[in-house]
């Protein structure tokens, strides 16, 4: 959004089609992270997450990638609270099989192009550190300081947590793991 | 369902991890994929953020709540409310009609202002407090003497009952209201002496049945005993 300040200040007015525009432009960026956290619940949190955001809209200040960094911020905290409260509510047992990317439904999807669900799908077969730290920078399109600062992590654990999602990924995929640190 | 498009913000980003990837170009798409542009238009949860967009800063920035415009009316009649007591306050203290610890207080305060107030010692005469000529409420006749002015016009008066006054007689050259007896000083407070306040410097006081206020001062009494002792003898054979 090339005119995000001029958009933000509209909505902050109370300009409906601003806080449109905003929310389709941010919106994708929020689901998709969640959905690397939370799985099925990203909806719901994302739904959450906007809630909070708009408590403290008025007072926001700052450009486009900034409004991005504070949302995925709230939306780490929404999710945080999010498994607390299932901690403390008794473990129901399912038949629903978790969500496992099976090494043929990865070549499938190599096969036939990647869509964003399947790219999600795949990144979610990451350990959690790795899969959170890319798709911050992939989604958020934050660099190393940022996403240290919203997992509370040195930037070199966020490097190291980047790279090694990636070599991990390469082999999930069946290339050649990209080379040193 | 989506499109696969380039990192809009930061392109540095996605270049940094795909040259971390190397030139997998599987992994490439994945990253790629990953930040597609969403479809265009409405997106799920789109219609719950507007409405919270319009509950949380729509509203509260346009037209305020009912709560807000309740807190709204109760701060302007507070405040007008104000404006009227210091405006009325003001006025009075520059009327001088407010009592004498309270004018002080409003002259030493608005003398800052550049208001000119008098002092409760300027403002003794305007004012509420008492004024100079009329007795205080501590200053009490002594029993047995009526006030004249708290008689009534058809009661006769009790003072001197055997001295009616003419009420056509005309008055005496020379006696127009001044006393002769000019050595005494005039009360200045009340004109009843009172028997053990000193000795009286004129007659007892003798008043005009249909005069609407006697006179106070001593020396007009001793004027109206005058006026009615000649009267009397000349009604004599």
């Amino acid at each position: 959004m090339d005119d995000f300040p001029e958009t933000l200040a509209a909505a902050q007015r109370g300009d409906e089609r601003a806080f449109t525009s905003i929310f389709r432009a941010m919106n994708s960026s929020v689901v998709r992270y969640l959905a690397v956290l939370a799985g099925n619940s990203a909806e719901d949190l994302a739904a959450e997450t906007w809630i909070a955001a708009l408590r403290g809209f008025g007072g926001f200040a700052g450009d486009a990638r900034a409004f991005r960094a504070w949302l995925l911020t709230i939306a780490r905290a929404r999710w945080v609270d999010s498994v607390r409260a299932q901690a403390r509510r008794p473990e129901v047992l399912t038949d629903t099989t978790p969500e496992v990317v099976a090494p043929d439904v990865v070549h499938d999807i190599v096969a036939s192009g990647i869509e964003t669900t399947e790219a999600l799908a795949l990144i979610r077969s990451l350990p959690a550190d790795q899969a959170e730290v890319l798709s911050l920078r992939v989604l958020g399109e934050l660099d190393v300081a940022e996403v240290a600062e919203i997992m509370g992590k040195t930037a070199n654990h966020v490097r190291v947590l980047s790279h090694r999602g990636l070599r991990r990924l390469a082999q999930v995929l069946g290339e050649k793991p990209p080379e040193g640190v | 369902m989506t499109t696969p498009a380039p990192f809009g913000e930061d392109q540095d980003i996605l270049s940094r991890l795909l040259a971390d990837a190397g030139e997998q170009s599987q992994l490439r798409d994945v990253l790629v994929a990953l930040s597609a542009a969403p479809a265009t238009g409405p997106q799920s949860g789109e219609a719950a953020a507007i409405a919270a967009f319009r509950e949380l800063v729509a509203e509260p920035a346009g037209i305020p709540s009912l709560a807000h415009r309740r807190r709204l009316r109760i701060a302007a009649a507070a405040a007008s409310s104000v404006v009227l007591v210091m405006g009325g306050g003001v006025a009075a203290a520059a009327e001088g009609a407010l009592p004498g610890p309270a004018q002080d207080a409003a002259k030493s305060v608005l003398s800052v202002v550049g208001v000119h107030v008098p002092s409760s010692s300027n403002a003794s005469g305007n004012g509420l407090g008492p004024r100079s000529g009329e007795p205080t409420p501590t200053e009490t006749p002594p029993p047995g003497i009526i006030p004249p002015v708290l008689l009534p016009p058809s009661l006769p008066t009790p003072s001197n009952p055997t001295h009616p006054a003419h009420p056509s007689t005309p008055p005496t050259p020379g006696n127009s209201g001044q006393s002769r007896h000019h050595g005494n000083p005039t009360p200045t407070v009340s004109g009843h002496p009172s028997p053990g306040h000193g000795k009286p410097s004129s007659p007892p006081v003798t008043t005009h049945r249909d005069s609407p206020r006697p006179s106070h001062t001593p020396s007009s009494q001793a004027v109206t005993h005058a006026m009615s002792q000649s009267v009397i003898h000349r009604a004599r054979p």
